[in-house]
Order: structure tokens, then sequence, then C-alpha cells
């Protein structure tokens, strides 16, 4: 186990797959007390419904709001990715599986099969 | 106290023209007015000098923008009411007869730009020398 | 062998892609207005952003993180959102202004109305953001921009009076018969054309998309310290053309086609044709940056994949965040609201919304745990200090002049 400064080193810190691709932000953090009582992490918590409460005020309420509505139910807990499957903390964080095993926004599914993915060329190779 | 920056920003944007209360007033604005009608006829009479080192339809887009702008500042100047006085009054006639000759003029070129008659641009273009000169004498007599 | 035309090209790209609508409206603006007397604020500028780009830069090389990334790490999630909505607006507004001078442009060669070629000059952007490699669209509108060293050419064909022009340069204040609100408001003006916060998303973000490491930090620098005081040379000359034929006839610039009259006038009509292309070239280029920089600066807050190194439906948000500001730029333009007004706001709020972005690649440059040996040395502090004061006084001091001149009337 090792110990970082969450505020510092892990919160808000760039999520990348085992490919190098950008999955997420670490909107917020799971702890639970560990075996001597102090918290240990044990998830990433993804997406508005993480990040809402941390935004706090007006931008917060908007973002919960959007959020349940996006939500396949109300008050569903945001995605999680479990601790274990970080490989590394450094400029960002690593995580030993791919963008779509770890499925934590649906959006991004949604917004590529019904807009992106339909222009024509979308799935052209980039550079 | 929300609505304040967007009051600001629109009358920043419209930078909206009162009535002029006071002859001092009301002659800044003359002398501001006849600086921005001369910069338009200015910018056409340079384009027409240079008209032959120039493809027509830059000429033409620099000549019709001009005459768009010279109208415009003309209107806005006709639109403030002048306070009841003589000296007003004289003010008002002096820029009004200048404007009106800078404006028959610009449409005069646009008019033979888009003819491409180069004789009558040079002639109409030296014909408007008098009136930038009355209208750069205005700005500097009237100016603060 | 490659790697020297690597550095050639990017110096190349960086002087052609320094100039945008911005630059080229308050250059001749001033020039024709103030001649020289404004030059020490472009010069300023051209400092600030070496300095800005340069950390930014080695930011991307070496810690592989674009600004927005570090504008959320560490301002945290809530004043992020706001810097994020801040530097969104100035970066969409911007946009706008490019569409705009790109239609302009196309008028000036046409003689069709410009607003007729707003929807085309949106749809080619769009075209070339969403199928062009970067390197390629980077590399050619860059490449393209250099057609503006025509305006060097022009400067040179007008034989000024150089020591004059020299002197005009050095001894800053207001010229009779202008105030200094509006002086200053000009100054603020120049400074953000030469600083725009769009420069450095796309600067650093294209670190990414190039996939920068360590080694690139040379070719960062390189392409930073000589393109873009180079880039600024253009802008000088620029207001060094329009101060020399334009101020003397009573002409104050408010069209794009006044900017490239003094071309006509020194070079004719082959010259004024490739200033229209730089015009076309330095727009166009600009609108690409800042409609891939909108999708940058949102797709880097909330973490979404961004980029254009992978397919365009790998990517979904990011071009749909893309496509959204491109439509809402056009729309801006479309309203028929000048161009060029919306240029000259663009830049003052620019100079507002510029320490939001500045300030946290101050910190992050300084920080080992990002940079491990490349933080700040001490040179780079000095400057960065330095011109975090300077953006500070620039960005509280830009609304009042604004006001009072009414936007520089």
């Amino acid at each position: 186990m090792t110990t970082v400064d969450i505020y510092l080193q892990l919160l808000d810190r760039q999520v990348l797959d085992r490919d190098g691709r950008l999955v997420c932000k670490v909107d917020d953090l799971e702890l639970q007390p560990g075996p001597d009582g102090v918290p240990v992490v044990t998830a990433i918590l993804v997406g508005p419904r993480a990040l809402g409460p941390r935004l706090g005020g007006r931008p917060g309420r908007w973002m919960n709001a959007l959020a349940s509505r996006l939500a396949a139910t109300p008050g569903d807990d945001p995605p999680r990715i479990p601790f274990g499957a970080v490989t590394a903390v450094h400029s960002a964080v690593d995580v030993d599986r791919t963008r779509d095993e770890l499925a934590v926004d649906p959006l991004e599914g949604w917004v590529e099969r019904h807009i992106i993915g339909r222009l024509p060329g979308s799935g052209h190779a980039g550079g | 106290m929300r609505w304040l920056p967007a009051v600001l920003a629109i009358a920043a944007l419209t930078g909206c023209v009162g009535p002029a209360p006071t002859t001092g007033e009301y002659e800044e604005k003359a002398a501001h007015t006849a600086a921005d009608a001369l910069s338009q006829l200015q910018t056409a009479r340079l384009a027409v000098g240079n008209a032959g080192r120039m493809p027509a339809s830059y000429l033409e887009t620099v000549l019709v923008d001009a005459e768009e702008a010279f109208g415009s500042i003309e209107s806005t100047f006709d639109s403030i009411q002048p306070p009841d006085d003589p000296r007003a009054d004289r003010l008002r006639s002096d820029l009004d007869g200048l404007l009106s000759d800078g404006s028959d003029g610009m449409t005069q070129l646009r008019v033979l730009a888009r003819r491409s008659d180069a004789a009558g641009l040079r002639s109409t273009a030296e014909q408007l020398v008098a009136t930038a000169d009355g209208l750069g004498r205005f700005a500097r007599e009237h100016g603060s | 062998m490659k790697r020297v035309f690597g550095v050639a090209l990017g110096i190349l790209t960086a002087i052609g892609g320094f100039v945008d609508i911005g630059d080229l409206v308050a250059n001749a603006l001033v020039g024709a207005r103030f001649g020289l007397t404004l030059a020490w604020a472009t010069v300023l500028g051209v400092i600030g952003i070496c300095v800005f780009a340069e950390m930014s830069g080695r930011v991307a090389a070496v810690a592989g993180r674009p600004t927005f990334d570090l504008v959320r790490e560490r301002l945290g999630p809530r004043i992020g959102l706001a810097n994020l909505a801040a530097s969104l607006l100035v970066t969409l507004l911007t946009f706008s202004a490019e569409i705009g001078g790109v239609a302009l442009a196309l008028e000036l060669a046409t003689s069709v109305n410009y607003l007729l070629w707003v929807p085309v000059a949106g749809l080619a952007a769009w075209l070339v953001m969403w199928r062009v490699r970067f390197s390629v669209l980077e590399n050619t509108a860059g490449l393209l921009g250099l057609t503006l060293v025509i305006f060097g050419v022009a400067l040179w064909r007008l034989n000024p009076d150089w020591p004059q022009l020299l002197n005009q340069g050095i001894s800053p204040g207001n010229p009779p018969g202008e105030g200094l609100p509006t002086y200053f408001y000009y100054a603020i003006a120049l400074f953000g054309a030469a600083m725009t916060p769009y420069e450095v998303f796309f600067f650093s973000s294209g670190g990414v998309e190039e996939r920068w490491t360590r080694k690139d930090v040379v070719t960062s620098r390189v392409n930073v310290f000589v393109g873009f005081p180079l880039g600024g040379l253009l802008s000088l000359a620029v207001a060094g053309c329009a101060a020399v034929v334009l101020l003397p006839q009573g002409i104050t610039v408010d069209t794009l086609g006044q900017v490239g009259l003094p071309v006509a006038v020194a070079v004719g009509k082959l010259g004024l044709a490739v200033a229209i292309l730089g015009f076309v070239a330095a727009t166009f280029g600009a609108a690409l940056e800042t409609g891939l920089s909108c999708g940058y600066s949102v797709a880097q807050y909330f973490g979404w994949q961004w980029g254009k190194y992978v397919r365009p439906r790998e990517a979904a948000r990011f071009h749909l965040v893309v496509l959204v500001c491109l439509i809402v730029a056009v729309g801006t333009v479309l309203t028929t609201i000048d161009p060029i007004t919306i240029t000259e706001y663009s830049l003052v709020f620019s100079a507002v919304a510029l320490p939001l972005t500045y300030l946290p690649i101050l910190v992050i440059a300084n920080d080992p745990d990002y940079l491990g040996a490349r933080v700040n040395g001490r040179v780079a502090n000095l400057f960065g200090t330095l011109f975090l004061v300077v953006i500070l006084v620039a960005s509280v001091a830009a609304i009042p002049p604004m006001l009072a001149t009414r936007a520089g009337q």
C-alpha cells in the first residue's frame, strides 16, 4: 500500500486505460475504513454524479439534476473503477483495463452511436 | 445587481447616442463626425488613386464598405437633435453640406467602379478633394 | 537532416500561425491612429506569449498534460469550471471573429458579400477539423500564413523615414488629439492580440497530439523563441504599413480592406493578391486553432478522450463540442454583427481571461512532481512572475478604459 496526497496527487487527475486512451477524470474517491481503522481509497468515482457534489452551489445542483436525468435508474451510485485496477499514479492515473471494459461513461457511447458515428468519415484513422 | 454587467455590456456594444444637450457637446460630436467621415472618404480616394494596383473585386469591396460606413456616419449625425442655438444650426448646416457632397461622390465612385470606368473614377475622386479638405478643416477647427 | 527540417518547419509554422484576425485588425488600427507609439505593447505581448508558451510546451512534452488538465488539477473542479466557462466564451468569440475574417478576406477576393461566405468558411473549417491530419493542418495553415511577409516587403518598398519610425517605436506616449484612456485601451487590445489564451490551449494540446517527449523540449523552445518573435515582426510590419500610408491620410481602420491598402500602394496587384491569400490563410488557420481549442478545453476539463490522433468516433464528445461551437460561431457572424467589432471585443476579453490559464501553468512549471528536473529555472521564474504581474494588471485594467472610451471611439 502506498501513500499519496489525495488532493494534490489523485483528485482531478486524468485516468488512462491500458492502451493509453483517455478514460475520465478522478471525479471523486470512495474511501472505506481499512483494517487498522485508517480510511483507504477503494475506488475512483466517475461522472457527473461524482463531480456534482464536489462542485457544490448552483453548478453542482445543475450537474446533479443532469446526471439523474441521464442515469439508467435514478439514485444510482456513480460509475466506479476499483482502485485495485490502478497500476501507477504519476501526472496521470494508469489502470490496467481498456476503456470498453471499464464502461464508466455511457454518454460517450451514446454520442458516438447516435451523432458522431453517423457522420461520414468518423471511422477513418486519426493522425 | 446581476443585470448590471449585462446593461453595461449592451450600453458599450451599442455605443448609444443620445441627444446633445449643449452647444459645446454638439460641436464635439460634429467634429468627431467630420473626422470619421473624412476617414471613409480618404479610404475611397486612396483606393481609387491606386485602382490600377488592385483587383477590381478589392476596389469594389473597399468602396462599398466606405460608402456604407459614410452613410451610417451621416445618418447618425442627422439623428442628433441640435441645441436651440444659432451657432449649432450653423455647425449643422456646414457639416451637412460637406456630408451630402461626400455621400453623393462616394455613391458615384461605387457606380463607376462597377462599370470599370477608370477615367470617370479619376475625375470624381478629383472633385472630392475639396470635400475632403473641408471635412479636415471642420474637424480641426471644432475638435478639442 | 530530418531533425533540421522539422525544426525549420516548426519555426515557419510558428511565424505564419502567429498572426490572426486579431493581430491584423489591432495592429493596422493602432498603426493608423497612433503610429508606432504603441509598438511596446506588441513587444510586451510577444515576450509574454514566449514565456507562457515555453512553459506550457515544456509541461506538455515532459508530463504529457495539456493546459486544461492542469487548470482543473490545480484550481479544483469548482473554480476550474468557472475558468472553463470564461475561457470557452473568449475562445468562442475569437472563433467567430476568425470565421468572419475568412469571409471578409474572401469578399475582398471576389466582391461577393461576406455573409454568403460565412457558411462556406464554416463548412470548410469543419471538414478540415474532422478529416485532415493534425500535422498537415498545422503546417499548411502556418506556411500559407507566411505570405503575410508581404507586409514587410511593402513597408520596405514604401521606404519610410526609418529613424523617425524607429523613434516613434521607442518613445511611447499618446499622440496629440488622442486621450490617455484610448491609448491604454489599445495598448491592452494589442497585448491581448499577441497573447490570446487559445494559442496556449492549442500549442500545448498540439504537443500532445504530436506525441512530444522530453526530447522535444528543445524543438518546442526553438519554435517559440524564434517563431513567435518573427511572427511579432509581421504584426509590427502591418502596423508600420498603416502608420506610413493610412495615418497621414487621416484614415482610421475599420475594415479588412483598409488593412491591405498599403500593400496595394507599395507593391501593386500581385502583392495584394499575396496579402489576401495571407489573410485567408491566417484567419482560416486561426479558425481551426480556436475551433479545436474549444473542444480541447471542454474535453480536458471533463477527462474525455480528445484529439485528432484517434479516430473521430473514439473522441465522440470532443468532436461534438467542436461541431456545436462551430455552429454557434457561424450563427454569431450571421447575425450581421461586424466581424471587426467582434474581433475588438475578443481582444479585450482575451486580456481579461488570461490570468485564469496563466497562473496554473506557472504553478505546474515549478512542480517537480510533474516536471522532475525540468522545472522552471531562475530566468523562467523571473520572467514568469514578472508577466504574472503584467497579465494581472492588464486583466484588471482592461474593462474601465473600454467603458470610458466606448471601446476606443
